[in-house]
């Protein structure tokens, strides 16, 4: 089985971009620029963590993962690497579990730490989050991250990360009308800490559902190139997440 | 039997036809490619390493049919390639590079793995720079890299596209050894321009000229083919298909030599320059 090891390694490669590592930079520069004017209180560091997982993390983890992503086709190594006995199908697999892996552990990291901010010093009613909103945080940095692999299979030319982010973005934005909402960055959450209210109206614990099932549909959509196997086993997973998004959105 | 055996194979991209039925029989030893660029060599060395799949003809390898996805894997588990633009991972150490490709390979067990990634990398004699970064290397240095990661797990069938292109002389000395070496019971097949490095290396070779195999034999026997032609004058000889001034001032001709010439021991690439002239005016004539 090369799987294993091969995950290692592409988690590794993840791991060491330099992109991924400037999230805590820009963490601690906007933390530091923040005047924070009730003070660097719990709610202060509770919001801190979300804000660095929800939004700036999946904006640097998009282009991270597209970098590693598509690092031999930069490098012109494909040819090398096509013919080892390892299927560029299982290749594939492999890389989208070494980046979903490591990020999702990353969220969850990030979500036991906001548990924990709660539990020590409760958060107001109106900033906290729920379990089920909490659980959505390692779906959302591995979404990220997948999207990063769709866009460097799919769209093989330079640029085509940004024309990835940029669609993904406004595709948020325009059925979820999130502009009017106020929290247009927030589109991949139903969750905020800000002004009491959901960004997408909607059952917690079903959109984590729903984001589980659009990992999948990044991750088939990455690894399936030929139009058969791509259709027989993405059309099932593209419905079942599709009927998973509509149904969160009819419970309260 | 043969290692490699390629059956009138075609090959056409768009309306240029790279290959078009060429035979190939290559064993155990060094099989050598000669022809000018976009002769159709490195369009059939993809078809050997698996990359590309005929339009037409037969590739067999290893005995295995590699249209069909079984046989090309177990093709793939016994094969080396250096492809002509070989690239990495630039931001991979040398020894990264080579130990990801070994995983590639199904090398899983990370001792044994490690061990071949050391003894591949000291026979392409990258000790020295195995904790480099790729990006850091000189070209040459990377073209060891693409030869040490051909050679992971003792290929029976080695398929290196140019491999000494653009290496300074000594660089390609060392070349020639390592390949040398390789083709010690196993079967190495690789495209050259260089007709020194073809007579220093091969015991077969075949030349490719416009999609066509022009010749299949031994070095000694292509060589043999300009006996008797080629001949040293104080002048340019007009009816000469390639003359050249040499270093003691006389003129080497080649071509047909004109009554009473003073012949000279026909070397390899003065067979190579009659036989590509002749194909070349087979065609002008079709």
């Amino acid at each position: 089985m090369t799987a294993v090891p091969l995950i290692g390694r592409e988690a590794r490669r993840l791991t060491r971009n330099p992109v991924l590592w400037l999230v805590p930079v820009v963490v601690a520069v906007t933390s530091a620029l923040d005047e924070a004017s009730d003070g660097r209180n719990a709610t202060y560091w509770y919001g801190t963590i979300f804000t660095a997982v929800a939004f700036f993390g999946p904006i640097f983890v998009l282009f991270a993962a597209n970098l590693v992503a598509s690092a031999a086709r930069r490098a012109r190594a494909e040819e090398i690497l096509a013919v080892t006995p390892t299927a560029e199908t299982r290749r594939t697999w492999a890389m989208c579990l070494g980046i979903a892996l490591p990020l999702c552990a990353v969220g969850a990291v990030a979500a036991g730490a906001m548990a924990l901010v709660d539990a020590f010093a409760p958060i107001a009613a109106t900033d906290a989050q729920t379990a089920g909103e909490l659980a959505q945080l390692p779906f959302i940095l591995a979404g990220a991250g997948l999207l990063g692999v769709l866009a460097a299979r799919r769209l093989r030319f330079a640029g085509g990360v940004v024309i990835a982010f940029v669609l993904a973005t406004l595709g948020g934005l325009v059925p979820f009308g999130k502009f009017a909402a106020g929290l247009w960055w927030m589109w991949w959450s139903t969750a905020t800490p800000f002004e009491g209210r959901a960004a997408v109206p909607g059952e917690p614990w079903l959109h984590v559902v729903y984001l589980a099932g659009l990992c999948a549909c990044a991750a088939v959509a990455a690894v399936y190139r030929d139009r058969r196997r791509l259709l027989l086993v993405g059309a099932p997973t593209l419905v079942a997440t599709l009927a998973v998004g509509w149904l969160q959105l009819q419970l309260p | 039997m043969s290692t490699v055996l390629v059956n009138g194979v075609t090959k056409s991209f768009g309306r240029t036809t790279a290959l078009d039925g060429v035979d190939l029989e290559a064993g155990p030893g060094v099989t050598g490619l000669l022809g000018p660029n976009g002769a159709g060599k490195t369009t059939l060395l993809r078809m050997i390493a698996t990359v590309l799949a005929p339009d037409r003809g037969t590739v067999t390898l290893l005995g295995r049919d590699p249209s069909r996805p079984e046989d090309r894997t177990r093709v793939r588990q016994r094969l080396g390639y250096l492809p002509q633009e070989a690239g990495f991972h630039r931001g991979f150490t040398v020894f990264e590079f080579v130990d990801y490709v070994a995983i590639l390979k199904e090398m899983t067990d990370r001792r044994p793995r490690h061990d071949e990634v050391r003894r591949v990398i000291a026979l392409a004699g990258l000790e020295p720079v195995s904790g480099k970064r790729i990006r850091a290397l000189s070209g040459g240095m990377r073209r060891r890299v693409g030869l040490a990661q051909a050679l992971l797990g003792d290929p029976d069938l080695l398929v290196l596209d140019e491999p000494t292109v653009g290496l300074d002389p000594e660089q390609r000395l060392r070349f020639r050894e390592m390949i040398s070496y390789a083709g010690e019971g196993r079967t190495v097949v690789l495209s050259s321009h260089q007709t020194e490095d073809i007579t220093a290396l091969c015991a077969r070779i075949a030349v490719i000229h416009q999609g066509r195999t022009r010749f299949v034999g031994t070095p000694a026997e292509l060589t043999a083919q300009a006996a008797g032609r080629v001949w040293t004058d104080t002048q340019r000889a007009p009816a000469a298909l390639a003359a050249w001034r040499t270093g003691d001032g006389t003129f080497r001709n080649v071509g047909d030599p004109p009554a009473g010439a003073d012949l000279i021991p026909p070397t390899l690439e003065d067979a190579y320059l009659l036989l590509v002239g002749a194909s070349e005016r087979e065609v002008a004539a079709a």
